[in-house]
């Protein structure tokens, strides 16, 4: 009994496939690549979804550990996570972060207060007018007006660095900043000394000290001096040096006049 | 067998992908040069519908029958690159789309692993040239690759009764040119 799918014996052309292996082996190799990529792919995925949980979590953290202290009436003591204090004026702000102090010791200042730091990386407090880098241990700073800092290092060094300023203060020299003038005060010593020095130099430099005119009459301008010199009153520096020279002296409104007994 | 091995292939078992490849790849080829006769034409389109399976293996569905699909995939793989190609000269796409699907008889094997007289050969050549394409395509699948008339009906994207037309009335049609079930029965013997 014949049937018609009985044709399917008459054999055709074109029914072998030469090129199969070949074919088969581009194909195998194609699928591997596609499949080592595949896994790189989801392993960059997961990589980069456990680097956004990390960072959202760092980012929450970071935030949750901003510290912002403000005083109205009163001044108050801030302790520090390294120690250090604060004592901040009324109506003052600190702001520093838990984390970012683990990497730099950073607070902001808006306002008045009085450091008191302990050893350590660079402390530093960052104001509206200048950056104060604290190299020692004990200091004052006041922001009274968006453009009036003032700042005193009672101990160790500090340096303020800020767009019209770099300066190093160390221990009782100050600094001001008022708008677009830098005043800087170094620290008086209690006495000078000097060895010889003609009267006429000598006054030259008690007018700087003390910030008045000196006028010298010429019969004693060769006078030689030595000795100590106190900082802490005019009147005392001009009574030993007299004393000493054997001169007089006279204050005319903002004049010291020297001359001959 | 296909649908596990299916399975395997869409959770990326290259191994499984080879497999089908190995169990399909022939008929492919075949019925890829049936479309048209362009070895390296229809090389390239088999190793780009695997590829493409592979890659897309999580977003396939599961077809009915995977030879079915693939043959359907193969096919309107390799007349998108005719139409590609046909671009560049001219051809319009309906004349692409109308592929002859020729059945050329090898009359040298058939005389060697046959006791057949050529006459006959020709005879039976010339009635299935007499054929349409659509009728060659559903006789080569119905009776050589013995697909069902649902998977036949599925790659020429038309419904189960006219495969079953489209293949009465190509019998009806070998019939009248000659005595064609005589010439066929040869080969049995």
């Amino acid at each position: 009994m014949m049937d018609w799918k009985d044709i399917s014996k008459v054999p055709l052309k074109n029914e072998v496939f030469l090129r199969k292996d070949k074919v088969r082996a581009v194909i195998m190799k194609r699928c591997y690549r596609a499949n080592r990529n595949r896994k790189l792919i989801l392993f960059s995925r997961k990589l980069l979804a456990a680097a956004c949980v990390i960072s959202f979590i760092l980012s929450l953290t970071y935030v949750v550990s901003d510290v912002k202290v403000e005083t109205f009436e009163m001044s108050e003591r801030i302790g520090l996570p390294d120690g250090s204090t604060v004592l901040l004026d009324q109506n003052s702000t600190v702001r520093y972060n838990k984390i970012a102090w683990l990497f730099g010791r950073t607070i902001h200042l808006d306002g008045g207060a009085q450091f008191e730091v302990t050893k350590g990386p660079r402390f530093s407090v960052v104001t509206s007018m200048a950056r104060i880098e604290v190299l020692g241990t004990d200091f004052d700073v006041d922001v009274n007006t968006p453009n009036n800092l003032r700042v005193f290092c009672k101990e160790g060094l500090v340096r303020v660095v800020g767009p019209m300023v770099d300066q190093i203060l160390s221990e009782g020299d100050a600094i001001e900043l008022k708008e677009d003038t830098v005043l800087y005060k170094p620290k008086l010593e209690d006495y000078y000394e000097f060895e010889s020095i003609k009267l006429a130099d000598l006054a030259e430099k008690l007018s700087s000290y003390f910030g008045v005119a000196f006028v010298v009459d010429p019969s004693v301008k060769n006078f030689l001096y030595s000795g100590f010199i106190p900082t802490a009153s005019m009147e005392d520096a001009l009574d030993i040096v007299t004393n000493t020279c054997d001169i007089t002296y006279q204050l005319k409104a903002d004049t010291v006049y020297l001359k001959n007994k | 067998m296909d649908k596990p091995l299916w399975d395997q292939v869409k959770c990326g078992n290259v191994k499984a992908f080879g497999t089908l490849y190995d169990v399909h790849a022939d008929f492919l080829y075949a019925y890829g040069m049936k479309i048209v006769n362009n070895e390296e034409l229809i090389s390239d389109s088999i190793q780009n519908l695997f590829v493409y399976i592979f890659e897309k293996k999580e977003s396939l569905s599961e077809p009915k029958s995977i030879r079915a699909y693939l043959c359907t995939s193969l096919k309107h793989m390799v007349l998108r690159q005719l139409e590609r190609k046909a671009k560049n000269r001219i051809v319009s796409f309906e004349t692409i789309n109308e592929y002859d699907f020729e059945l050329d008889i090898d009359i040298e094997t058939a005389l060697i692993q046959h006791e057949v007289e050529k006459e006959h050969l020709v005879k039976l050549q010339k009635a299935l040239s007499a054929l349409s394409p659509q009728q060659r395509e559903v006789i080569y699948l119905k009776y050589y690759k013995e697909f069902s008339n649902d998977e036949i009906a599925e790659i020429l994207n038309v419904s189960n009764q006219i495969v079953r037309n489209i293949s009465s009335r190509a019998l009806i049609k070998l019939r009248e040119i000659g005595n064609m079930k005589f010439i066929v029965s040869l080969f049995i013997v």
